[in-house]
């Protein structure tokens, strides 16, 4: 299992490196020179190329990313052109955020997923409701379910707020209820997509004799899909939690714009808009990152589930 | 003293409407206690939907629709499933054709033993739920059961899974234990030793037994009686000894022609020719008569049923007894 | 078995509506798309049915527009997506080694990058047109069509009549596009289907995030978004464009899930 691991984390490193450098590249090269836009339009040719040579944005590419690269090994990602605060406390700030959206929305979906399609007898009416409500909520775009449930819950029925974020300081209860609307609309896409994959997967175990063993043992319906089914089949979802908490790194960017919550997805889509190349970089590279970290994690989760790999070593 | 299992007109079908298929057609048996009935016939002929229709673990498409299962004096045929829980495990075990994929590759074979303990013997320390399936393993010969116990499925073996299913199936000392091709899957070495160990543990535990193969050898030794199926049906039914010297069905003598025995070796075997009909297609009258080598023109209009061809031996052929006309 | 009809005849009659209105959008529209009455954000009437926005645009007539511009750019993305990962499928499919491992790789890195996020990035280094949507969108679409591909080229490679026609010397090309290619249109339709849904979705989107066609493009996305601060005043503003875009979306999508 060690081994298993190291192999990983080995083979991870030098991808999380290779990409950073792509991006860093792209962005380096097709936005211009970080100069050109710290001095504004008016900047004349020689103090433009004065500052070039001042800051090394002359230098090879691999030498501004080995540089960019150390400094951001110690937490710094350089200033915002537009806020001028520095980036790591932006992030420090949005990061927290997005993560706790996201992992409401990723534990809710998964045990809603898993726990309906496991529980659920698979009848006429309730296995294509299940159906159904997974294909809806795989299609409806974010911003429109968002909307919707603003629509509904805020300003028709007037329970939840709109928008905004409450901290905890706030109050817990506070919080919470300003956490509901956003939290269901980005958990509706990931139900959608658990369940697919879950329900497939389901399916083939199901077949398998083994569950025909448990059955032929006494075990009622119920163990028999949580005790023996379910832990056969929850491995792709496993894996595609992976990939979407490393893609939550980014932020929910969609459901934090409707719902105006101050998260990485935000701050992300303000640094686009303004061209602010720092934040732009450092986001980049932090999902990139999260996402080969969380693909890792996932992986190990699954070996450890599998005892033919827990047990080799 | 009453059969412990009596099956009595019994028809299962798979799908429904025009297309269903029925693959147990008037099926009657019945198995005393302590005694081994073997059932054989080709894959397809409806032995395992007949096991499974008894165990009453039918996949979702498949229903029984006529007849009776009567296990214990108590027809089982449309228990409910809190009551079939009762009994499947505790009361009917099974052991299975592949033992490869019979075992979940997720829990130590000690977890899945215990689980059939837990379920039907109620509230047991871990201490005596462990001896008891120490035990157990050491009753199927498993070697060093004490460090097996732990063990995960894929570090064992073929023949070493089939007896932690025997095993498993012992755990709750069943009535009847059902056998579905307990051996088809293994080596042949593999296979004589299943075979020796399940005829002794019925010895030890006087369980009664149905013992279902394609593979009359299989059978020869075990069986007290054996029933030969043919396309959902029983064309043959008779005591052992009556199936190998005097069987009256041609199916059944050509069943008997597949098996090499030395003896005889100059005979011609009796091969049969041709394959199991599909169950959509089924042949008029007797359904085997487009490979029988003794069909008569009436052999595909007549409605043929098992008559009686001597004391405890039954046959479903129009022209029995064939001894006269061998081909 | 039914349901999959029912999913495949929803899907394929809902495109044919949406394609329709995209085609008489200007016959079926009352007013000019872009052209403003004068006056600002008036509730649903019998002469503006929906209502008009902040600028006085008949809001009914931009969301029949709106079909053309979602259309175009999902189906145009959803071709560029094919036309780079089907020859890449095919060949890593087929021809296997080191090209396939590595082939393999960086789809496998690719398919888990965030599409909304590699989508903001491109745009902020190319700038948002429709041409450039619809290429981004494209390159975003192609690793998933390669490994699909690719799965059913390593099936279809064992079999019987493709060992046939290598054993009678036909060649890596005529293979793949004779013997190999045909027999992958039907999964090949499906993800063409389900490519232009997704597309559609993320190109609304990106439009609702103020990164889409810049204005004044009728844009089902961008209408969302601009309705989005009036929704106390007039919610169909907003939720009228959105029921476009799900709709279309899904149409799409039980097209492609139907043909699986």
């Amino acid at each position: 299992m060690i081994r298993f691991v190291l192999k990983r984390a080995i083979w991870v490193a030098p991808n999380i490196l290779i990409l950073t450098f792509l991006l860093f590249a792209i962005l380096t090269s097709w936005l211009g020179s970080p100069s050109a836009m710290m001095l504004g339009l008016d900047a004349s040719p020689a103090a433009i190329s004065e500052m070039n040579r001042a800051y090394g944005f002359d230098d090879p590419i691999i030498q501004q990313y080995v540089r960019w690269l150390w400094a951001a090994l110690q937490g710094d990602f350089g200033r915002s052109y537009a806020t001028k605060q520095t980036v790591s406390s932006m992030i420090g700030s949005a990061l927290p955020i997005s993560i706790e959206l996201g992992l409401w929305a990723i534990c809710l979906s998964g045990f809603a997923a898993v726990g309906l399609n496991s529980l659920i007898p698979r009848g006429k009416i309730s296995g294509s409701l299940i159906s159904a409500v997974s294909v809806v909520s795989i299609t409806i775009p974010n911003f429109m379910l968002g909307a919707t449930l603003v629509y509904v819950f805020a300003i028709y029925l007037r329970w939840l707020p709109t928008s905004a974020w409450a901290p905890w300081s706030d109050g817990i209860l506070d919080h919470l209820l300003h956490l509901i609307l956003p939290v269901a609309t980005l958990s509706a896409f990931y139900f959608g997509s658990f369940s697919m994959i879950y329900r497939a997967e389901y399916r083939s175990v199901m077949n398998q004799l083994f569950v025909r063993v448990a059955r032929a043992k006494g075990l009622s319906a119920t163990r028999v899909s949580l005790q023996h089914i379910l832990p056969n089949s929850v491995l792709p979802v496993i894996t595609f939690m992976g990939i979407t908490l490393g893609q939550l790194m980014g932020g929910a960017v969609v459901t934090e714009v409707v719902f105006s919550l101050p998260g990485i997805g935000r701050t992300f889509v303000a640094a686009i808009r303004g061209n602010d190349y720092p934040v732009i970089l450092a986001i980049g590279a932090i999902v990139l990152t999260g996402m080969m970290v969380t693909n890792l994690i996932a992986d190990i989760v699954i070996a450890w589930i599998n005892p033919q790999v827990r047990l080799s070593s | 003293m009453t059969a412990l299992l009596t099956i009595q007109g019994l028809r299962t079908e798979f799908g429904g409407g025009d297309r269903s298929i029925v693959a147990v057609d008037g099926v009657d048996l019945s198995v005393e206690r302590g005694a081994t009935l073997g059932v054989v016939g080709e894959s397809g002929c409806g032995k395992s939907a007949l096991s499974l229709s008894i165990m009453g673990l039918l996949p979702e498409a498949g229903r029984v629709t006529a007849g009776r299962i009567i296990f214990d004096g108590r027809d089982i045929a449309h228990a409910s499933p809190a009551i079939m829980r009762t009994i499947r495990g505790k009361r009917i075990a099974m052991v299975f054709q592949e033992p490869m994929t019979s075992l979940n590759p997720l829990f130590t074979i000690g977890f899945q033993i215990a689980e059939a303990l837990r379920e039907h013997e109620g509230r047991l320390t871990d201490r005596a739920a462990r001896a008891r399936i120490i035990d157990v393993l050491h009753r199927v010969r498993i070697p060093s059961p004490e460090r097996r116990i732990d063990e995960y499925p894929h570090q064992m073996s073929g023949g070493m899974r089939q007896r932690v299913m025997i095993a498993m199936a012992l755990s709750c000392s069943p009535d009847l234990l059902i056998a579905d091709e307990p051996t088809t899957a293994l080596d042949v070495t593999v296979q004589a030793q299943i075979l020796d160990l399940l005829g002794e543990l019925q010895a030890q535990t006087g369980m009664a037994m149905i013992l279902i193969t394609h593979d009359l050898g299989v059978v020869a030794e075990m069986a007290d009686r054996i029933a030969v199926m043919y396309a959902g049906r029983i064309v043959e039914f008779a005591t052992a000894a009556e199936i190998f010297d005097n069987a009256q069905h041609p199916y059944t003598l050509g069943l008997l022609g597949s098996i090499p025995r030395i003896e005889n070796d100059r005979e011609r075997l009796l091969a049969i020719e041709g394959a199991v009909p599909s169950p959509l297609r089924l042949p008029s009258g007797c359904r085997f008569h487009p490979r029988c080598v003794f069909a008569a023109p009436e052999c595909s209009r007549a409605d043929i049923r098992l008559t009686a061809v001597d004391v405890d031996h039954v046959s479903a052929c129009l022209r029995a007894p064939v001894e006269g006309i061998r081909p | 078995m039914s349901g999959r009809l029912f999913q495949r005849w929803l899907g394929l009659s809902l495109v044919a509506a949406i394609v329709l209105v995209a085609i008489l959008a200007p016959w079926l529209a009352p007013y000019d798309p872009n052209m403003s009455s004068g006056s600002v954000l008036s509730r649903p009437s019998a002469a503006n049915i929906i209502g008009t926005d902040q600028l006085g645009r008949d809001v009914f007539s931009r969301l029949l527009y709106g079909a053309r511009v979602s259309l175009v750019i999902g189906l145009a993305a959803s071709l560029v997506g094919m036309v780079i990962g089907v020859p890449i499928g095919l060949v890593s499919g087929y021809v296997g080694g080191k090209a396939d491992l590595a082939v393999v790789q960086v789809v496998d890195i690719l398919i888990s990058l965030p599409a909304i996020v590699m989508a903001l990035i491109i745009t902020a280094v190319v700038g948002a047109s429709v041409t450039n949507l619809i290429l981004i969108l494209g390159i975003l679409k192609w690793p998933i069509i390669a490994r699909i591909v690719r799965g059913q080229v390593l099936v279809l490679r064992e079999q019987a009549f493709v060992e046939a026609a290598r054993s009678i010397g036909c060649t890596t090309t005529r293979i793949l596009a004779r013997h190999i290619a045909p027999n992958i249109m039907r999964v090949l339709g499906a993800q063409f289907a389900i490519a232009t849904s997704t597309s559609i979705f993320t190109a609304a989107s990106l439009s609702f995030l103020g990164l889409g066609l810049p204005p004044p493009a009728a844009d089902w996305g961008g209408m969302v978004q601009s309705g989005f601060d009036y929704m106390f005043l007039n919610p169909l503003l907003t939720l009228a464009p959105g029921a476009a875009v799900t709709l279309t979306v899904l149409s799409f999508y039980l097209i492609g899930e139907s043909a699986k």
